[in-house]
C-alpha cells in the first residue's frame, strides 16, 4: 500500500468487511465516483465502499495506482526517462497479467469498475470476458459461464430463424 | 490462462455465473461483442440476454460503439433485363444487384453473401421493381415509372438479409390533382421505442403540383395510406422539373435540390414533422459552378453537406453548412477533390466521351459518378483518392447491415 510522503493528500477508503486502504488522493480519484465525493467535500474522513469486499478492493486500488497518470514525482520513478509508447506498452502487459483471475473475481472487478466508475477497469474486464467467449459456439457460451438456456426448442428455433443471417 | 483453467474444470454445480452481475453490467460486457452478428447470436443464449440486448437504450449504445459499416451497393437499371456471365454484370440488371465493397470489412462475410444472393423472386410479381430508396440495409422498391408524370403506386420494403419483403400496394395517387409529377419515394425507419422489437417503418411518396409538395405517406403501424394536404412552403413557382434533383438523405431530412431558374435552394422534408421548408439557399457560385450536378451527402452526424461536381475544372466539392455564427448558416467550400490525380480517373474520361457527368449519391467519404449516355457508374473513394468502376446504371447506396 501507498505510505505516506509530505505533500501527499491521503484518502481512507474502508471495505464493508471493516478493512482500511490508505490510498493517495489521485490514486484514489481514478474512480470517477470517489472523484465526485472528494470534489462535493463529503469523504472528508474515510469513504465507505459498499458491496466491495477487502479482496475486490484492493485489487482495484491496485489498478488505480498503476494507472494514476505519472505526472511529477509520483510513484514511477522511471516515467521521466521512458516514452510514452514504451509505457502504454508496459501498461498493456501489466493489464493482461492483472486480469488474469478467475471467472468470479473478474465479474467481482465488473461490478466494482463500473459502482466506482472506473472507465479503464471495466473496459479491461469486460472485453476481457467477450474474449473469452466470442469465438464460441452458443453451447460453448454456455457451458463456460454455465448460463442456462431457458428457451422453449420452439422458442430457440425462431429465434434462430429471425436473425439465421447471423449464424450461418 | 489461469482464469480459464478455474472455469473449466469444476462446472460448479452449473450455477449461472452470470446471474450474479446486474443487468447494466451485463449489458456492459455484451456492449463489447464485435459485431452485430455476433449480438445478434448471443442473443440466443438465454432469456435474460435477449431482453438485454434487445433493449432500444442498449441497442443506442451499441450502435454508437459499432458504427454501420458501408459492405456494398445495390444497383438497379429500372427493371430491364442482365446477365452474370462469368462472375461479371452483362447488359441490364433486371433485380436490384449487389456489389459489395471491396475488400469486405470484417465479420460480415455472410451478410454479404446473403445481399449478393438477394433477388426478387419471393416479391410477388406486380410490375417491375426499380430501387427507389436504400435506407439501413433495407430497400425501398417501386414499381417502374416513365418519367416524372407518373407516379408509381406499388411499392415493396425489402430486408436482403432476413429475406423479409413487405408490399405496399396502390398508392392514393387518385386523391392527387391530375398533373400531380413524381418528386420521390423515401424509405423511414422509425425508432420503435422500447418495447417493440419489430422493424417500423414509413414509405413517403412526395408529389408536386403547383403550388407546392404534397405528401402521400404509408406507415406500417396503421397499415394504411394517409394523405397530407398540399404543403406550402413559401415558393409559389414551379420548378422545372428537370430542375429538380432526387432525393437524398441526412439527418432525419429528406433533400432536393431545387433549381427555378433564378436561385437554388434546398427542399427539405423533415421526416419527423412531416414538414417542407425551402429556407437553405444555396450560393449564386454554387449553382453557376456545378449547373445542378451536385447532391447532399448522406450522414448522420448533424451536419449538412453538398457535394458538387464542376466539371470543367474536374474537381469535387464538398460545401458544408456553417451554422457555428448564426442559425441560417453560411457555405463553406471544406475540401477540394481533383479528380485528375486520382488512380483511376481516365476510365471515367475516356468512358464519359464529352458527355457530362452527374453525382448519383454521395456518402461520407465515396461518391458516385454516372457518364451520361454510359452503362457505367463510378464510385469516387475520397480516402483512398480512387476511382472504382460499377457495373451499372442506377444504383442506390447505403449502409447494407442490420
Amino acid at each position: 500500500m501507498a505510505t505516506r510522503e509530505a505533500g501527499k493528500k491521503m484518502i481512507m477508503l474502508k471495505s464493508p468487511d471493516g478493512m482500511e486502504f490508505e490510498v493517495e488522493e489521485a490514486v484514489a480519484m481514478e474512480s470517477q465516483t470517489i472523484r465526485k465525493m472528494i470534489e462535493d467535500d463529503c469523504a472528508d474522513t474515510a469513504i465507505l465502499i459498499p458491496n466491495i469486499n477487502s479482496k475486490i478492493l484492493s485489487r482495484v486500488i491496485e489498478y488505480c495506482n498503476k494507472h494514476v497518470p505519472t505526472t511529477g514525482a509520483t510513484g514511477a520513478a522511471a516515467s521521466d526517462t521512458v516514452a510514452p509508447a514504451a509505457l502504454a506498452e508496459d501498461l498493456k502487459i501489466w493489464d493482461a497479467e492483472f486480469i488474469k483471475v478467475n471467472r468470479a473475481t473478474r465479474f467481482d472487478l465488473i461490478q466494482a469498475a463500473s459502482y466506482l466508475n472506473i472507465k479503464g477497469l471495466l473496459d479491461l474486464t469486460s472485453q476481457t470476458t467477450i474474449d473469452t467467449i466470442s469465438d464460441n459456439s452458443l453451447e460453448e457460451i454456455r457451458s463456460f459461464l454455465s448460463t442456462k438456456n431457458d428457451y422453449l426448442p420452439e422458442e430457440e428455433q425462431t429465434i434462430r430463424r429471425e436473425n439465421q443471417w447471423a449464424f450461418q | 490462462m489461469r482464469g480459464k483453467k478455474r472455469a473449466l474444470s469444476p462446472p460448479a454445480a452449473a450455477v449461472d455465473a452470470t446471474a450474479r452481475l446486474q443487468d447494466r453490467h451485463l449489458a456492459e460486457i455484451l456492449l463489447r461483442l464485435p459485431s452485430p452478428a455476433s449480438l445478434a447470436r448471443a442473443a440466443v443464449v438465454c432469456r435474460r440476454w435477449r431482453r438485454i440486448s434487445v433493449s432500444a437504450a442498449f441497442l443506442r449504445q451499441f450502435r454508437r460503439l459499432h458504427p454501420p459499416q458501408l459492405v456494398g451497393f445495390f444497383i438497379c437499371n429500372g427493371g430491364f433485363h442482365v446477365e452474370r456471365v462469368g462472375g461479371r454484370l452483362v447488359g441490364h440488371i433486371l433485380d436490384p444487384t449487389f456489389l459489395p465493397v471491396l475488400p469486405p470489412p470484417q465479420g460480415v462475410g455472410r451478410a454479404t453473401q446473403r445481399c449478393i444472393d438477394f433477388s426478387l423472386r419471393r416479391v410477388p410479381d406486380v410490375d417491375h421493381w426499380t430501387l427507389a430508396d436504400a435506407r439501413d440495409g433495407l430497400l425501398l422498391l417501386s414499381s417502374t415509372f416513365n418519367d416524372r408524370m407518373s407516379i408509381p403506386r406499388n411499392f415493396v420494403v425489402c430486408d436482403p438479409l432476413s429475406r423479409r419483403s413487405f408490399l405496399v400496394e396502390h398508392a392514393p395517387t387518385y386523391q392527387l390533382d391530375g398533373e400531380s409529377a413524381y418528386l420521390g419515394a423515401a424509405l423511414i425507419v422509425v425508432d420503435g421505442g422500447a418495447s417493440s422489437s419489430t422493424l417500423s417503418f414509413e414509405v413517403i411518396l412526395v408529389t408536386y403540383f403547383m403550388f407546392g409538395p404534397r405528401l402521400c405517406v404509408f406507415s406500417s403501424r396503421t397499415a394504411q395510406w394517409s394523405v397530407h394536404p398540399e404543403a406550402r412552403c413559401g415558393k409559389s413557382l414551379m420548378p422545372m422539373l428537370s430542375g429538380v434533383g432526387d432525393p437524398a438523405h441526412a439527418n432525419g431530412c429528406v433533400y432536393w435540390v431545387m433549381d427555378d431558374e433564378s436561385e437554388a435552394y434546398l427542399l427539405v422534408l423533415d421526416t419527423r414533422t412531416k414538414e417542407f421548408s425551402t429556407t437553405i439557399k444555396l450560393l449564386a457560385s454554387m449553382r453557376e459552378q456545378y449547373d445542378g450536378n451536385m447532391r447532399v451527402m448522406r450522414s448522420e452526424d448533424g451536419e449538412l453537406r453538398i457535394v458538387g461536381m464542376a466539371w470543367r475544372a474536374l474537381a469535387l466539392h464538398i460545401w458544408h453548412l456553417d451554422r457555428c455564427r448564426s442559425r441560417k448558416g453560411r457555405w463553406v467550400r471544406e475540401e477540394v477533390h481533383e479528380l485528375a490525380t486520382f488512380q483511376g480517373v481516365i476510365e471515367l474520361f475516356v468512358d464519359g466521351n464529352g458527355g457530362s457527368t452527374r453525382i448519383m449519391d454521395a456518402c461520407e467519404g465515396v461518391v458516385f459518378l454516372k457518364q451520361f449516355g454510359s452503362d457505367w457508374v463510378y464510385a469516387v473513394s475520397l480516402e483512398d483518392r480512387r476511382v472504382v468502376k460499377l457495373p451499372h446504371k442506377r444504383f442506390s447506396s447505403g449502409p447494407a447491415l442490420p
